[in-house]
């Protein structure tokens, strides 16, 4: 069999499986799988800038907080509960925050970039906190459950809250993920990613064959941005239901950073199973080790000097000796 | 407002910048090197001075600027085992992966603190209690913070002669233009980096030390310090010493009107402050064209 | 017809005089070799005429249009087009890439975000005819970093060929690379050159490139022009034989 059929195979029965099994297994699973799935999309999001302009980010909590927040706080105000609104507000609000900070990021690359996006992250975070009448503080927002496509399932169907998150809006997830999926792997495999790679080589040759290298990097910026607050929105609206300032904070900029690494960088998929790795990773070990910042910063040293190409580079290189 | 609490609350809040960020604007803007994680120095000299302070039990000023003078050395230690151990096989590396590491070395370093010394705030207040208030000019002003006024200017004094009249410094400011040719004109690059990071750990350990009475401790704080150090330095210029005071006495002057009358706006203002900077003179205040 | 002309050029840089008057007419189809010490102020030629510095004095004239005050974007849509001394490529990309990425941008097609790069497309087509036309075609997979020296070279002049230029600036597209190669990439140059009709103005230390593949000569000298004429004209000068002999 070609490479090429084996791969959508294993995509296919991938995805038969993801959506198959919320009826097979407890539902504290299928709300784990749903995590995975959603920093995935945040996963991908980053590994875009990352792998393919060369952009480290260390403020995606921007983008997801950003996200979260929206819909947190449009629920609260203006009692909006219709799902489509909620993700288009929260795509449109990280746009205008990608514009406007991103002028700013983008000034200069390489660290500059980092740390100006962390410095972002940081301030939203802060302002979560002081803007405490608003936003609730350090106590957060409740939310509720969400009208998708206008159907509410709990009154116009008396499902549960439960089922309806391990049912309705967990297929919305697995839609969302494979459309962002989709539309990623698009982007990276169209003359718009090659650019970006060409950029990421050698920004200063891009431009002197024609390439407004600004330009390609704001909209890389704007769309990884905008996928990392789509996760952001999606992830506020799953158990438990309630959101606080830490999504802004930098440890959500560096969990982003660390699931890509793990899963590998390089790699269209590594994100994707960095995620899962991760989410499964945190739950199991991060109930029993109170100490996970000390982990990832140890799993981040060690995967910088050793296993730069993840796992996914570690799955690559056994296909490469098999054959 | 009027005059002389301005100018007071200029020059101490600017001090206080400056303290913080010099050794940052240093080696990072100067240096080149990618350490994202000096800052965690700073915030390590002051826990180790307030562990100090609860060992030995200081009654007098003297007493104190002993511990905080140990506290500089430990640190100063800590920083070379960190570079010997750690930045030594980071330098080949590309640089994207040097400021993994240098986080990854922070949080790791951060969660430490947790561990060690508990997430609640701590401070050395009895230092700040103990010097008590003078009488200036009719205004009544903490002593404790003119002890930081007259620790930044003889930080910035002292660098500036290591930096510019030592032979050390000369080592330094060759090695910051071009790292190969310092090395091929004999100089020992690695020694010479060894140095520089034991004398940043004493001053940021010596530092930390003095200004935990100030502000409290607490895990999550390097991350803040190093975004306020980071925007001081690009602010000012990279590797312009010069540009790093202008900037901190700035910012010392505009918050302190801005607390008069917008006490909110804090982080906001300095990136607010930045961001123009930066679009007026893309190089930083004092910056030149690399 | 003139296709470049230059009206008193001047550059300086503080005081150093890099450029110090030149005056040139460049005429269509003319292959023109750039020769002198080093210093003379060669490269700083190429890039003022490229756009890439401002010049302190004088005027630029493309077809009797004055482009002086043009950027280097707008001269690469007007069709000059400037190679480098060290080669300067998308390192981690194929060569095929390298010139795709070139003809996407030359042809406004960089933000296609629903266009595959799939095998079926003319572009694809025209970048594998480039490669073909310097010989890179076998290694159209490889990633740019891995090339020879030689062949990194014809990759750079390749990428700048994709932009369609009316004027080809050169700067030292043989320095580096062993004789056998030079020949290699002079014959491929020269021809293509030939058989587009492009202009061009080639940096060059070695006189025997000047003289084989060259119909015109100009001679720097410490920022001004020494002399410009046929080669053999040129060869035969005993003045400027003064100045570049034992360089």
């Amino acid at each position: 069999m070609q490479p090429i059929k084996l791969r959508y195979l294993l995509i296919m029965c991938g995805l038969i499986v993801l959506a198959v099994f919320p009826h097979l297994i407890p539902a504290y699973y299928v709300v784990l799988i749903a995590r995975c799935l959603v920093m995935g999309i945040a996963g991908l999001a980053f590994t875009l800038l990352f792998a393919h302009v060369g952009l480290l980010s260390f403020g995606q909590a921007f983008f997801f907080g950003l996200g979260g927040y929206t819909v947190a706080l449009l629920m609260r105000y203006y009692n909006i509960d219709s799902l489509e609104i909620l993700l288009l507000a929260s795509l449109a609000i990280c746009a205008l925050g990608g514009l406007g900070i991103g002028s700013v990021c983008l000034k200069r690359g390489g660290i500059y970039f980092s740390l100006l996006t962390l410095g972002f992250a940081q301030l939203l975070y802060s302002s979560l906190f002081k803007l405490w009448n608003i936003t609730g503080g350090s106590d957060g927002l409740p939310l509720r459950m969400v009208k998708i496509l206008g159907i509410d399932f709990i009154k116009d169907f008396g499902m549960t809250k439960t089922s309806v998150i391990i049912g309705p809006y967990y297929y919305l997830v697995l839609a969302s993920f494979v459309i962002s999926c989709m539309v990623i792997w698009r982007i990276v495999n169209s003359p718009f990613g090659l650019t970006l790679r060409a950029i990421r080589d050698d920004g200063l040759r891009a431009e002197l064959i024609g390439i407004d290298t600004y330009r390609f990097r704001l909209a890389a910026f704007l769309i990884s941005g905008i996928f990392t607050g789509l996760a952001g929105a999606l992830w506020s609206l799953l158990p438990p239901f309630h959101i606080t300032p830490t999504v802004a904070y930098w440890t959500t900029s560096f969990d982003i950073v660390l699931l890509s690494l793990i899963g590998g960088y390089q790699y269209f998929v590594g994100p994707i199973i960095g995620a899962f790795v991760y989410v499964f990773l945190k739950q199991f070990i991060g109930e029993v080790a109170i100490y996970w910042q000390l982990v990832i910063g140890v799993i981040v040293i060690l995967i910088a000097f050793t296993f730069r190409s993840g796992i996914a580079g570690i799955i690559h290189r056994m296909e490469a000796l098999r054959r | 407002m009027e005059l002389l609490p301005f100018i007071f609350g200029t020059l101490m809040y600017g001090s206080l910048l400056f303290t913080i960020t010099a050794g940052f604007t240093l080696i990072f803007g100067a240096m080149k090197v990618i350490n994202i994680a000096h800052p965690m120095l700073f915030v390590y000299g002051g826990y180790i001075a307030y562990s100090l302070c609860h060992l030995l039990s200081p009654r007098t000023p003297l007493f104190y600027i002993l511990i905080f003078l140990l506290a500089a050395v430990i640190t100063g230690l800590i920083a070379i085992s960190i570079e010997l151990g750690l930045f030594r096989p980071m330098y080949k590396l590309d640089p994207t992966f040097q400021v993994l590491i240098t986080f990854g070395l922070l949080i790791s370093l951060d969660d430490l603190i947790r561990i060690i010394w508990g997430k609640e705030m701590k401070s050395i207040s009895e230092f700040y209690q103990l010097l008590g208030t003078m009488n200036i000019a009719g205004y009544s002003v903490t002593t404790y913070n003119w002890v930081i006024l007259a620790l930044s200017v003889f930080i910035a004094c002292l660098i500036t002669f290591l930096v510019y009249k030592t032979d050390f410094g000369r080592a330094f400011r060759a090695t910051s233009y071009d790292r190969e040719m310092a090395s091929c004109i004999g100089l020992n690059v690695s020694r010479l980096f060894t140095i520089v990071f034991l004398i940043s750990g004493i001053v940021a350990g010596l530092g930390g030390a003095f200004l935990s009475s100030l502000i409290p401790l607490y895990p999550g704080l390097v991350v803040e310090l190093v975004v306020l150090s980071f925007i001081v330095t690009v602010s000012g210029g990279m590797g312009s010493f010069g540009g790093a005071l202008l900037f901190s006495y700035l910012i010392g002057a505009l918050r302190t009107l801005a607390i008069w009358y917008f006490p909110e706006l804090d982080l906001f203002l300095i990136f607010l402050v930045m961001v123009v900077i930066l679009a007026l003179r893309p190089y930083g205040l004092l910056g030149k064209e690399v | 017809m003139n296709l470049l002309e230059t009206k008193d050029l001047r550059k300086y840089f503080g005081g150093v005089r890099a450029v110090d008057g030149i005056s040139l007419s460049i005429l269509a189809r003319d292959i023109v070799g750039l020769i002198g010490p080093n210093g003379a102020g060669k490269t700083t030629f190429l890039n003022l005429l490229a756009g890439l510095i401002k010049p302190s004095q004088g005027k630029i004239f493309l077809e009797n249009e004055d482009i002086t005050t043009t950027s280097y974007r707008e001269r690469i849509k007007r069709g000059i087009v400037k190679s480098f001394q060290i080669p300067r490529i998308f390192g981690q990309l194929s060569c095929l890439e390298n010139v795709k990425v070139t003809l996407f941008s030359h042809n406004r097609m960089c933000w296609k975000l629903h266009r595959s790069l799939s095998r079926n497309d003319e572009i694809h087509a025209k970048a594998l005819e480039i490669l073909d036309l310097f010989g890179l075609r076998d290694k159209a997979d490889l990633p740019a970093n891995k090339l020879s020296g030689g062949d990194r070279k014809l990759l750079d002049v390749a990428i700048a060929m994709c932009l369609e230029p009316k004027l080809l600036l050169l700067d030292e597209p043989t320095s580096g690379i062993s004789t056998k190669e030079k020949t290699y990439v002079m014959d491929n140059l020269s021809s293509i050159l030939r058989e587009r009709g492009i202009t061009a103005i080639i940096v060059e230390h070695d006189m025997e490139v000047v003289f084989t593949y060259t119909n015109k000569v100009a001679v720097m000298y410490e920022g001004k022009l020494l002399g410009y004429g046929k080669p053999e004209e040129i060869k035969e000068d005993k003045e400027i034989q003064k100045y570049i002999m034992g360089t």
